[in-house]
């Protein structure tokens, strides 16, 4: 009776329950829509106003495949082309294999000070590439500490900085934080009852290397490396500051484009560039994929075997990396807090007034600040609705797994590409769709910080979005369908479950975004606009005016805001776990 | 006849190729305890989650008191329904989430806590209701996870195999609890599950799946003991299973309607003896060339105090008989 009375309770609601579930679900498809819709204004659009500005020439006649052979007929861009490769090929050997040996000493020896060494290895991603540029001249540079020999104490060392000997330390330096994470992931999903069976079978130390330990890391290697070359082949900040007269594609297209208002060439510049992030992309896919093949969930961890020499050997070297990489900043640090290097080595803090410089120093400090907090901001929302969009809707199957493939697509576009591509995009007033000149209605966003916003969370966005996936991913897939059941809007359920339960990644996107959008420089300069002008960009304008001690003081402030920001995502996520122990397991 | 509750009619769903159910119809009665039992990969879950509206048919008809249900949204179903995962909210109590679904129905906060904590009565857990899922056992998870189903006071009760993600023990106790609380609610259920001993124990009817279709659809009795094809004999409880080449036919019994004799019927060869606790299991040869079973292996079931009449060993020689009423005979040839 009790229950038959209820049973007519719920009978009586189900008519208010129909229009929930019918909007609902609308709301739904407006949200995956909405998904496919960014992707068509912030990637789709542009790149392919990249890729047809490539197909004409300068006059605006189509010339098919013509840029590509005036290209390749160009000696001097051909020797570009030949640079990159050359810088990217030395950079990917050196980086991983020393990103290697880091990640193996970290995960496979007992060496004491693990935590520390962890740390230092990720500090280069808290700078702009343009610091490791200058910390390595101030190093190696004509009046370097290294080059006179710390001031003629002992003899010096002269290594021909300018070129391409900096920028590939300036590269390797750059990507090391990168590699390495990758390879230590990668070591540190290993089988250990593999090695297990290796000891009860009797093969020795080397052969278990070479036939676990090497086919285990194997995918993670293979992709680290592709990482490298593509960050290497596609980085603008450090030939711009160590290159010299030697040129790469990077600081080409900027010439191409700025300078002679080229654009055609840009654009075919910018597709040779997107090149092997491509060919990274799908080598990316398919070892991702034989990956997972080698990892059962009954996996056990890796037991370290006690090994006093070797441990001393990891210690050692890790100690000599972290060392380098702690002069690189020290130097810069310096540098910024000297009078005049290496004349009057007195302490100042006048090169953070940025007074000699046409003033726009604290300023663009703080639109960088403005820009990266409103892309975390905005970045982390955005990130985050799409990952659950295509994570967890349940219809719309077609269109979810097409904005998957948007999301990852965006790795494989290096940021100068993103930029050139918006310039070729949002800057045209008019649009020509099959021969019809359409007003462009996103052309307003051009010039605007909403564009470098844009940029930059384009730019980052598939990391992001790949973290949120993983987030996702690991909450029962059933949730959503046990609110629904319940008659549970879905947002309720996001807000009340979804949300606190992925939290910590929310932060990491947060941070993430932040601590990039800082650094970058590839994608904006090609969009600052006079009146909003970013810390990154003013590195090197001020290093171009001769005024390194106040790119360097740029750097330092850039580095130290990222660290702060850094410590306060770590607070947050201490107090967060602390908060939630309740019901964590 | 009573008309039946829900009237299952035709349903076929294919997934690019793999046909997941085909023309599926039987009727499910008020009350009915309902259990959907087959190997993995048969369509049982496919099914489940076509009811619930979790997928969509390709076409069929699925009716509710004679009303179709299929273009209906999950919510208007009215069903609850129990994940193998429970997928409880793991930052809400145990009471939070009873009240997880009551909280959307604009019912008073006196009432939504009342409702919430008998439907936690009923499972028997109101001590625990402020306690969060990671620190219940599985049982109590399950339980927590059956109370929030109850709660909305559903029309029918949907289980994606509940049970499987538990130990034995505590398996055996929440079947039975499960039982009870069907039988106290009169609440009409459908269970997904691919473990036989749960169907027979629970089910009211049970239907058993095969690749995307029905076997058969019977009482748990029924289904045991008058199997109506060789993949349903095989499939609940042992059976011996032959092809009889001279009559055509195939041929089935059980291990535990063997009877041996010193000496009459079949000579057999004890191959192996295995202990099972209560009973032994036999395995024999049959040795009498006479036989259409000559060569092959057969499983008996007995009590311990027949091996001690009998005095078995491997390699003792005993008879074995064939019950004629225990015989179970099928057209279809089975190949082995």
């Amino acid at each position: 009776m009790e229950l038959a009375k209820k049973v007519n309770i719920a009978g009586r609601l189900s008519k208010k329950k129909r229009a929930v579930q019918g909007k609902n679900e609308q709301l739904q498809t407006i949200l995956i829509i909405f998904v496919i819709l960014s992707f068509m204004v912030s990637l789709i659009l542009p790149l392919s106003a990249l890729f047809g500005q490539a197909l004409y020439d300068r006059e605006g006649n189509f010339a098919g495949l013509n840029n590509f052979v005036k290209y390749f007929s160009t000696p001097t861009l051909v020797t570009s082309l030949q640079h990159t490769a050359y810088i990217s090929v030395m950079t990917m050997f050196i980086s991983v294999g020393l990103a290697f040996m880091y990640a193996y000493s970290l995960t496979r020896t007992r060496m004491i000070g693990k935590s520390i060494f962890r740390y230092a290895a990720l500090l280069p991603l808290f700078a702009p590439t343009m610091m490791h540029g200058i910390g390595l001249m101030y190093l190696f540079g004509n009046q370097g500490l290294i080059t006179s020999g710390f001031f003629g104490f002992s003899p010096g060392w002269e290594i021909k900085l300018y070129g391409p000997i900096g920028i590939i330390i300036a590269e390797t330096v750059y990507t090391f934080p990168q590699a390495f994470l990758i390879i230590y992931i990668a070591l540190q999903h290993t089988d250990y009852r593999l090695y297990e069976a290796a000891n009860t079978l009797g093969s020795g130390r080397l052969k278990q290397f070479l036939n676990i330990t090497l086919p285990s890391a194997k995918y993670g290697i293979i992709t680290s490396m592709f990482v490298v070359f593509t960050l290497s082949f596609t980085d603008y900040g450090a030939p711009k500051i160590v290159g010299g007269q030697y040129n790469v594609l990077a600081t080409d297209i900027y010439k191409q484009v700025v300078g002679q208002q080229n654009l055609s060439m840009g654009a075919t510049v910018g597709v040779l560039l997107m090149l092997p992030a491509l060919v990274a992309f799908f080598v990316d896919h398919v070892s991702q994929k034989k990956q997972s093949m080698y990892i059962t969930s009954k996996a056990m961890g890796y037991k370290i075997p006690g090994n006093k020499g070797r441990d001393l050997l990891a210690f050692l070297y890790c100690l000599l990396i972290t060392c380098f990489i702690m002069l690189l900043f020290v130097a810069v640090g310096v540098a910024a807090s000297v009078k005049i290097w290496p004349y009057n080595l007195g302490f100042t803090l006048d090169h953070f007034k940025f007074s000699s410089f046409s003033g726009d120093g604290l300023t663009a400090y703080k639109n960088s600040l403005i820009a990266a907090g409103i892309t975390a901001f905005v970045g982390t929302i955005f990130t985050f609705i799409f990952a659950y969009s295509i994570e967890k809707i349940r219809k719309k199957r077609f269109l979810r797994k097409l904005g998957y493939l948007l999301s990852i697509i965006p790795l494989s576009v290096p940021g100068l590409v993103i930029g050139i591509s918006y310039v070729f995009f949002f800057s045209k007033s008019e649009l020509e769709i099959l021969g019809l000149s359409v007003s462009n209605p996103f052309h307003f966003l051009y010039g605007t910080i909403a564009i470098i916003v844009i940029a930059n969370i384009l730019h980052f966005y598939s990391v992001a979005f790949v973290t949120a996936t993983t987030a996702l991913r690991k909450l029962d897939k059933e949730f959503e369908l046990a609110s629904e059941s319940m008659g549970v809007p879905f947002y309720k359920t996001m807000f009340t479950v979804t949300i606190p339960m992925c939290l910590p990644a929310i932060l990491e996107i947060a941070m993430f975004y932040f601590v990039n959008s800082m650094v970058t420089i590839s994608a904006v300069v090609f969009l600052y606009s006079a009146d909003f002008k970013l810390a990154a960009i003013s590195i090197v304008n001020m290093d171009d005016a001769g005024n390194i001690s106040s790119a360097a003081a740029m750097s330092v402030l850039i580095v130290l805001t990222n660290i702060v920001v850094r410590l306060l995502y770590e607070w947050a996520v201490l107090g967060l776990r602390k908060r939630n122990a309740e019901w964590q397991k | 006849m009573k008309d039946p509750f829900l009237q299952i009619s035709n349903i076929s769903k294919t997934f690019n190729h793999f046909t997941a159910l085909n023309d599926i119809s039987f009727d499910i009665y008020k009350n009915e305890f309902v259990c959907l039992l087959g190997p993995s990969g048969c369509g049982k879950t496919t099914l489940l989650r076509i009811i619930a509206g979790l997928e969509e048919a390709d076409h069929g008809s699925i009716k509710k008191n004679g009303e179709e249900m299929l273009h209906l949204p999950p919510v208007q179903r009215e069903f609850g329904i129990v994940f193998q995962s429970y997928a409880l909210f793991p930052n809400l109590t145990a009471l939070q989430n009873v009240e997880y679904g009551l909280k959307n129905k604009k019912v008073s906060k006196a009432e939504l806590k009342q409702r919430a904590m008998e439907a936690l009565q009923m499972v028997d857990l109101e001590q625990i209701k402020d306690k969060y899922p990671a620190h219940l056992s599985g049982g109590q998870q399950q339980r927590v996870a059956l109370a929030r189903a109850i709660a909305l006071s559903p029309k029918f009760l949907l289980l994606d195999e509940p049970l499987s993600a538990l130990d034995a023990k505590v398996r055996k106790k929440l079947r039975y609890e499960i039982k009870c609380l069907q039988q106290k609610l009169g609440i009409t259920t459908i269970m997904v599950t691919h473990d036989q001993e749960e169907a027979l124990t629970m089910a009211d009817k049970v239907v058993v799946m095969n690749n995307a279709q029905i076997m058969q659809v019977g009482t748990p009795e029924e289904i045991y003991f008058h199997p109506a094809n060789p993949f349903v004999a095989d499939f609940v409880g042992s059976i011996n299973i032959w092809n009889h080449h001279v009559e055509g036919v195939t041929k089935a019994i059980r291990p535990e309607h063997i009877r041996l004799s010193k000496n009459q019927g079949m000579k057999s060869e004890i191959k192996a003896i295995e202990f099972r606790g209560a009973t032994y299991r036999i395995e024999l040869e049959v040795i009498d060339s006479a036989s259409p079973l000559y060569s092959q292996k057969i499983e008996v079931d007995l009590f311990a105090s027949s091996i001690q009449a009998f005095n078995l060993k491997r390699g003792s020689i005993i008879f074995v008989q064939f019950p004629e009423n225990q015989v179970l005979t099928y057209k279809e040839q089975v190949v082995y």
